[in-house]
């Protein structure tokens, strides 16, 4: 039995389909915490962002007839949106995993991390630095750790729009956690320090 | 039990309850370091579910229903506009045929073709209205129809979208 929601997207779908806009505003408002998340994460350009989410929406409309529901429409629309960035960072001649750092840890960085306490990293501003930090990721993690924890997708939703293999998303995502740890806690202890 | 890796302890704190952790749980009851990196993960976690501050404008939705109507609206002024062109393309072929005495020029470029447009132009009633045109608007009016079947090639065969 369909959920409710895949119901709803359903109906969205075909309204849309019968040419009717308000349906495809609704979409939009729907769906583009999640085509910004994906763009914001992704394209470097700030000015360029927003005409990109643009895009996004008009190729979405244009092709809406070829979705067959064989994924969730979130996944779908991920889809699109990461395919776009990507031939936008292309065309940009910008590196989506070449900028991926060799598969080690800084032992420094985590010694000082394993000498910090919970409690008094719970108290920093960890929602401000995090973006921070997340920023300077490898654009492959960023988006990963994006899909996984603000969009809660699966491992196989994101196999799906990103076209890596399982082993290698679960990878990139604990990798990208454990740096974020990491960094995290060596600017608590650098701020710590000297304040 | 060895102390578990941040991947062990990542898989742990993603898949709970519904994986199979005993040696792992187990050594966090005894092991304070352990557990305060698995705490560390979960605050990480947690900060990590929370919405960044990224916000497209509040005419975004308006500015994309704008777009695919201007294209949509383009769209629609397309067939009169091949319509235009097609009915222009005839109109010059026939004006020719019928004010001009295409023979000068026909012969010189077009030598194949000679007896079939030169049939046409000889049997029509007003052909020697056309001999007093110089070959100079002759020309002329070729490079127009020349360039409007041209534009209409490109329009119809090259940019189709």
């Amino acid at each position: 039995m369909e959920s409710v929601e895949a119901n709803d997207d359903r109906n969205l779908v075909a309204s849309i389909l019968n040419g009717d806009l308000k349906a495809f505003e609704l979409f939009m408002k729907k769906y583009k915490r999640l085509v910004s998340h994906i763009v914001f994460r992704m394209v470097p350009q700030v000015d360029e962002r927003e005409d990109i989410c643009q895009d996004v929406f008009l190729r979405i409309y244009r092709n809406l007839h070829n979705f067959r529901y064989s994924s969730k429409l979130s996944t779908w629309v991920a889809s699109i949106t990461y395919n776009n960035c990507v031939n936008y960072l292309q065309k940009k001649k910008e590196p989506l995993f070449d900028d991926i750092l060799p598969n080690e840890t800084n032992p420094e960085i985590a010694e000082i991390s394993d000498s910090l306490p919970v409690d008094e990293v719970e108290k920093i501003d960890i929602r401000e630095r995090l973006q921070t930090e997340i920023e300077k990721l490898p654009k492959i993690y960023r988006i990963i750790l994006t899909l996984y924890h603000l969009d809660e997708m699966s491992y196989n939703e994101i196999v799906e729009i990103t076209h890596l293999p399982e082993g290698t998303v679960k990878s990139h995502l604990f990798r990208a956690r454990r740096m974020l740890k990491e960094r995290l806690m060596k600017k608590y202890r650098q701020e710590d320090l000297c304040p | 039990m060895r102390h578990p890796s941040d991947d062990d302890l990542q898989e742990y704190l993603d898949k709970g309850p519904v994986g199979s952790f005993e040696n792992i749980e187990k050594h966090l009851e005894s092991c304070p370091a352990c557990k305060e990196n698995l705490a560390r993960y979960k605050s990480l976690i947690v900060a990590l579910a929370n919405d960044p501050d990224i916000s497209l404008s509040t005419h975004f939705e308006k500015d994309v229903l704008q777009r695919l109507q201007n294209e949509s609206a383009q769209k629609s002024s397309s067939p009169f506009a091949k319509i235009m062109i097609i009915l222009g393309a005839i109109v010059s072929v026939v004006g020719l045929s019928i004010f001009v005495d295409m023979k000068p020029f026909l012969k010189m470029i077009y030598q194949p073709l000679l007896d079939f447009w030169g049939r046409i132009t000889s049997t029509s009633a007003v052909a020697h209205l056309g001999s007093d045109f110089g070959a100079g608007y002759i020309l002329i009016l070729y490079a127009i129809l020349i360039f409007m079947l041209v534009a209409l090639i490109d329009r119809f065969a090259f940019r189709r979208t």
